[in-house]
């Protein structure tokens, strides 16, 4: 049996595989560092918002975003680039950025759970 | 293989450790020094060689661009940000490159690639260079060396005269004594640094620069002495 390890496909594979260009170690390295980091900016995120500051958010989410392509989510790059970009040049009110970061938010959850599994498996493969 | 100086200076602890990682894997990078502001690094470049920055734009406090404003003469920069719209200032600030996060390894190598050429053609390599960087005002302020006639202790700041005017800087004597070792410069007195070039006059306990009369102390005037190049 092929002893290769392969990002989950729940993650964008093509992308990891590209960033890292089989590196793995260096991979786990910025996935763990993620999972440590990103929990508590999102607590900050989540506190701008309920202080319903703005810019306080626009700063997160600027602050945030590159970091997704590192763990294969580039799309939630593109979507706190829309709304950092929305903030920036006033054309999203609270009422409406609100939602859209509130989605941010569970869509950088639901990552941070595929993430940890993705970290244990190339933990054990690395292991091997 | 020559190696370029370098610090980070980058609020995203995420972003930090990915070029932590990436300065680690390229032998032509030395990383000496890790910065979530640019308070801190202004700090740091006063006693510490500098040959490359990577310097992110939106940062807590004086963001990258004020950095840059504010320090009229600084090494090699090369910006590190999320947003494209930064590479007009990159290019206005004529920084090295500009990355646009996240870094890959491809990207990081061909930046460091084109500091590296920069470095040679124009030797910003740390062979010797010929001017300090001095915080005063809060600001960094590039002085020649030959420029510099004596260094003079002011309480806790040493104050440096030059030809281009006074610099007030918080800093020890020792710590500029051992920075400026290295050039034509000698301890007199516990007080006084001298460019040795510059002194015109000698007499027992005291000397002249730019009509400014400098004591010698007992103890160090036999190594003045010695410093000089006497007939």
């Amino acid at each position: 049996m092929e002893n290769v390890f392969r990002f989950s496909t729940a993650l964008d594979s093509s992308v990891l595989s590209s960033f890292y260009d089989g590196d793995l170690s260096y991979a786990l390295m910025m996935f763990e560092i993620f999972l440590v980091e990103i929990p508590s900016e999102v607590k900050t995120l989540r506190a701008e918002l309920e202080q319903e500051n703005l810019e306080g958010c626009r700063r997160i989410l600027h602050k945030i975003k590159p970091n997704f392509v590192m763990v294969g989510n580039e799309p939630l790059t593109d979507h706190c680039t829309k709304i950092e970009k929305g903030i920036k040049e006033g054309q999203l009110t609270m009422q409406i950025a609100a939602p859209e970061i509130e989605s941010i938010v569970d869509e950088i959850n639901q990552t941070l759970i595929l993430l940890e599994q993705e970290t244990n498996d190339l933990k054990q493969f690395l292991n091997q | 293989m020559n190696s370029l100086r370098s610090i980070i200076i980058e609020d995203d602890l995420v972003a930090l450790k990915n070029l932590e990682i990436l300065c680690g894997k390229d032998p032509r990078v030395n990383l000496i020094g890790s910065f979530g502001n640019s308070e801190d690094a202004v700090d740091f470049m006063t006693s510490n060689d500098v040959d490359l920055i990577f310097l992110d734009v939106e940062l807590p406090g004086e963001s990258g661009l004020d950095f840059l404003e504010n320090s009229p003469a600084l090494p090699q920069v090369i910006f590190a940000t999320a947003n494209k719209e930064y590479a007009f200032d990159a290019f206005q600030f004529e920084a090295t490159d500009f990355l646009k996060k996240p870094i890959s390894v491809g990207k990081f190598e061909a930046s460091v690639t084109k500091a590296m050429k920069n470095a040679n053609e124009t030797r910003t390599f740390r062979e010797k260079p010929n001017y300090i960087f001095v915080k005063s005002d809060g600001r960094l302020v590039k002085i020649m060396i030959s420029d510099i006639l004596f260094i003079e202790n002011v309480g806790d700041y040493v104050k440096v005269v030059a030809n281009t005017g006074n610099f007030v800087t918080y800093n020890t004597m020792r710590a500029v004594d051992e920075k400026l070792s290295q050039y034509d410069f000698y301890k007199v007195h516990r007080s006084f640094i001298v460019n040795l070039s510059k002194v015109v006059d000698i007499e027992d306990n005291s000397l002249i620069i730019n009509d400014k009369v400098i004591p010698i102390s007992r103890s160090n005037r036999q190594g003045l002495m010695d410093r000089l190049n006497l007939l």
